[in-house]
């Protein structure tokens, strides 16, 4: 008999999927995340536009990620032109991206993770209890949204990073309160590590032949931005050449498309990765914290997601702090460069907070005639049903609820962006 | 007493769009408008203990005709409305205005009152339908008269 157990949407994570598991008298038959949000279309929809229209769409692939989409898509469309920004002003495109991982990782830990490991169904639920958490969440929360506010000129979607550099810069004064409110919270994101370094890590889904890929950060400190990839192999190589190792197929049961190394083996992005590729690269506060819990970041388990995003809120605030501190010392800075829109081709693959973002970008007389998007879920997708199958492996035989539960959280351990942009209320 | 107006809503979704676009006349009229869009949680940044605060966004519902506007006050519009698909991507506008409630005591305090008009389309598309499209200036009425 084929028992087939289902979780059509699930909980607390960013856009529409489902898990599916088909059980029989002998275990486990199948097992599917079906992804059914539908089909988006977005580099089809910029194909003919105008360069700088196009990058003003492509950020509403997502508004959690909207920063990472922005200014990757900006780097490929500077790289087609043949334009390289000035050091100060990708150090501020590295601030306004921080602000965006800070936001997206704070969000991912304390409301959508917490809840599984506190027993609670949601993060309303847990406030009576936990109301310090959710407090520290809201701040460090609100400092992502600052930044992206005074860099972006919005929280959601910003405008400002355009060709060339930015439209206005912060003042001065605007930097100084940033800065002050990031010393502020740091001891929220210190916190937060350590509260997330006694969660469980399900050795269910212990996988020795996890393979992570993250981007080798240009200038040698840890971060975004790079031009090249790293995989947990020992390979390298340029992020033009991506198609020739990341190759995307479609499969049956999801509207987005797995992701593969070298055509057959299955990969991880995000924080994890990011730590497993490029921890020699932290520093300060961050670096002593990877020091004295780097046994929970263990590259085998995709659990330790969550505890890589805890100690990157704590890198990120701080290397926040240095860009201001820079920023500040150079000051005035020049908001942006004249460029000249050439014909060209670009690609750019950046670390949003789950990981890798792609994009590819050919214009021709000021156009788009080519583009290509891959994100970090659609990069996961098939390590993530993979690990799901495992954990349904270990637990087919315990009662659905049990089952359905554990599967989520591996989900939600890899934090996905299945997006959505709709949002209505029902009366 | 004091008053904030929160404008709720995607405008990439046709209807969905309503309340901005609503927010953004009262706020040309001099009224104190926070455009949230699908973000609950910008209202903690920005609230400085107004003491009264009035929600407009899109509803869907089959009770009433679309462009038809519907308000609930106090404890009414949180049992009432059932956030059907998450902003901020985990969580209702509704059960992310609790959340903050539950964490902010002047929030707590404030009368709220919520403004709903009848979505006839959520799609994509920045323009709104002909019967929404047509009630705006009910929709004003509404929101000043609240505003008192």
């Amino acid at each position: 008999m084929y028992i087939p157990i289902t979780v059509d949407h699930i909980a607390r994570v960013e856009g529409k999927g489902g898990i599916e598991i088909v059980t029989s008298d002998e275990g486990i038959k199948e097992v599917k995340l079906n992804i059914i949000e539908g089909p988006r279309f977005f580099e089809a929809i910029t194909l003919g536009k105008k360069l700088e229209e196009a990058l003003a769409v492509y950020p509403r692939i997502c508004s959690f990620c909207s920063a990472a989409h922005k200014l990757t898509a900006l780097e490929a469309a500077e790289k087609a032109i043949g334009f390289t920004p000035r050091p100060e002003i990708q150090d501020l495109r590295d601030l306004l991206y921080i602000g965006d991982m800070i936001e997206s990782h704070v969000l991912h830990l304390y409301l959508l993770v917490l809840p599984d490991y506190l027993g609670y169904s949601n993060p309303l639920a847990m406030v009576d209890k936990y109301k310090k958490e959710i407090e520290y969440a809201m701040a460090l929360k609100n400092i992502g949204s600052k930044i992206m506010d005074y860099l972006g000129s919005r929280a959601i979607h910003q405008e400002n990073a355009i060709l060339g550099g930015f439209g206005k810069l912060p003042t001065r004064g605007q930097f100084e309160e940033l800065k002050k409110e990031l010393k502020e919270v740091l001891p929220m994101a210190e916190y937060t590590v350590e509260l997330f370094s006694k969660l469980e890590q399900y050795e269910e889904v212990k996988d020795k032949e996890m393979i992570h890929m993250a981007v080798k950060p240009r200038n040698g400190v840890y971060g975004i931005f790079g031009d090249y990839i790293k995989v947990s192999d020992g390979f390298e190589f340029p992020v033009e050449d991506y198609k020739k190792h990341i190759v995307e197929k479609v499969v049956g049961h999801s509207f987005a498309k797995h992701s593969f190394y070298n055509n057959e083996k299955h990969f991880m992005v995000g924080a994890l990765s990011r730590i497993v590729n490029n921890a020699d690269l932290l520093y300060g506060k961050a670096k002593e914290l990877y020091n004295q819990y780097k046994d929970l970041l263990r590259y085998d388990n995709c659990f330790a997601n969550n505890f890589a995003q805890a100690l990157e809120l704590v890198y990120f605030i701080e290397r926040a702090i240095d860009i201001i501190d820079d920023t500040l010392a150079k000051w005035p800075i020049k908001e942006r460069d004249e460029v000249e829109i050439k014909d060209g081709f670009g690609v750019s693959i950046t670390e949003a907070p789950r990981g890798l973002v792609a994009y590819a970008l050919e214009v021709k007389d000021g156009k788009v005639n080519y583009a290509d998007i891959i994100t970090p879920t659609a990069m996961n997708l098939a390590i993530m049903e993979r690990h799901v199958r495992m954990m349904a492996e270990k637990h087919w035989q315990d009662d659905p609820e049990t089952l359905k539960l554990l599967t989520e959280m591996t989900v939600r351990a890899y934090d996905p962006c299945i997006s959505c942009s709709v949002h209505v209320v029902k009366l | 007493m004091s008053t904030l107006i929160l404008a709720l809503g995607n405008e990439l979704m046709k209807d969905d769009g309503v309340g901005l676009k609503v927010g953004r006349i009262l706020a040309e009229k001099g009224y104190n408008v926070l455009e949230v869009g699908t973000d609950i949680f910008r209202l903690q940044r920005h609230y400085n203990g107004e003491e009264k605060i009035i929600i407009i966004d899109a509803i869907l519902t089959e009770k009433y005709k679309p462009g038809q506007v519907v308000h609930l006050k106090g404890d009414e519009a949180f049992e009432k409305l059932r956030a059907e698909i998450r902003s901020a991507h985990f969580m209702g506008a509704i059960d992310g205005l609790k959340l903050l409630r539950l964490i902010d005591k002047r929030l707590a305090k404030a009368e709220i009152h919520f403004v709903g008009i009848v979505a006839k389309e959520i799609d994509l598309g920045m323009e709104l339908s002909e019967e929404v499209k047509g009630n705006i200036p009910n929709i004003i009425n509404m929101v000043e008269s609240l505003v008192g």
